[in-house]
């Protein structure tokens, strides 16, 4: 990967779970988002400095057509990578999960997709760590994630960066510009969840399939 | 030079004036317009009877809908019935921006001086 070359990241999951938010934290700084009517697709794009040097990532987010029904293909080819997207405290938007999967995958084979669940400032969680099985089935990688918190905005970006550089260890050397955290989070209930989601990761996969 | 029964373009102008009317304020009273005959094909999806039509069309997970009607078509149809293509622009959920173009089409028939939508059509036009 070039570091000239620009990264197509897709942005999925159920209408309402946070992505535009998201996506919106991060101050782009020269450049601003472009909205491509025929796609009906906002392009933020997003730089990360990194030991590999800059990376330019444009995100393509969704002008809300989701809330109709899916999404075109236009939306989805050429992408490079993806993450999906769900809300922790709506169990429906994670059992969607596995639909916005297939949909990604059937016209992008073999990208780095990360599965974020957002929201995680909320009290009162709906998807707790232990039940987020989903990624390992298919080598995703997870992160509990809050936007208006700007809690581990980047952690889905350099995983990405570090897949597409061929699992080079990746670092940030300069921290992302984000808006102001207009929520502050439980530190406490933080250490929680991180070391739920870890012990989660420490245990076999349930054998069946019917429920993620 | 020949032109469609104004007639016929002002009832198709008023139900389609009538339908987002009610669309765009209070989706649960499309149970007004949507008839136990009525199919829909609503972004690929078809849905027969105006019980699971407007089940369907309350459920989609947007609050708000704007839209700007940039054309309506009307010709009147053989059975007898008027046949309407809309055109237009949405936002969704007050999202100025980002704009996204849909077509709709409606069969309305004729039934005893007043018309019963039949046949509904809806597409975002995306790429």
């Amino acid at each position: 990967m070039a570091e000239k070359e620009q990264i197509k990241l897709v942005l999925v999951g159920d209408g309402g779970v946070g992505k535009t938010t998201f996506v919106q934290r991060h101050l782009t700084g020269e450049f601003e988002p472009r909205y491509i009517p025929t796609l009906g697709v906002s392009v933020h794009p997003l730089i990360f400095y990194t030991n590999f040097g800059k990376i330019h990532f444009n995100v393509w987010d969704t002008a809300g057509q989701e809330k109709f029904g899916g999404l075109r293909d236009g939306y989805y080819i050429q992408g490079n990578c993806a993450i999906i997207m769900f809300d922790v405290t709506s169990r429906i938007s994670y059992k969607n999960v596995p639909n916005w999967h297939s949909d990604l995958t059937r016209v992008c084979e073999n990208i780095p997709i990360v599965l974020c669940g957002n929201k995680v400032d909320v009290k009162d969680r709906k998807v707790k760590p232990s039940q987020i099985v989903f990624h390992r089935r298919y080598n995703l990688s997870y992160y509990d994630v809050s936007a208006k918190s700007n809690y581990n905005f980047e952690k889905p970006f350099v995983w990405l960066t570090s897949k597409l550089l061929g699992n080079k260890a990746v670092t940030l050397v300069q921290q992302p510009t984000l808006k102001l955290p207009e929520t502050v989070l439980d530190s406490n209930l933080m250490s929680l969840y991180e070391k739920e989601v870890a012990d989660a990761a420490a245990l076999p996969l349930p054998e069946d399939n019917d429920d993620l | 030079m020949q032109s469609v029964d104004p007639q016929v373009v002002g009832v198709g102008k008023q139900f389609v004036e009538h339908y987002y009317g009610i669309f765009d304020s209070n989706r649960a009273g499309l149970t007004q317009i949507y008839q136990q005959q009525t199919t829909l094909t609503w972004e690929g999806k078809f849905l027969s009877g105006a019980d699971a039509i407007v089940k369907h069309i309350v459920e989609l997970p947007f609050q708000q809908t704007n839209r700007k009607i940039n054309s309506i078509d009307c010709q009147q149809t053989y059975q007898p019935g008027i046949m309407i293509t809309v055109t237009g622009t949405l936002i969704i959920d007050g999202e100025a921006k980002n704009q996204l173009k849909f077509v709709q089409v409606f069969n309305l028939a004729s039934n005893n001086g007043s018309f019963l939508l039949i046949n509904d059509f809806f597409r975002l036009v995306l790429d």
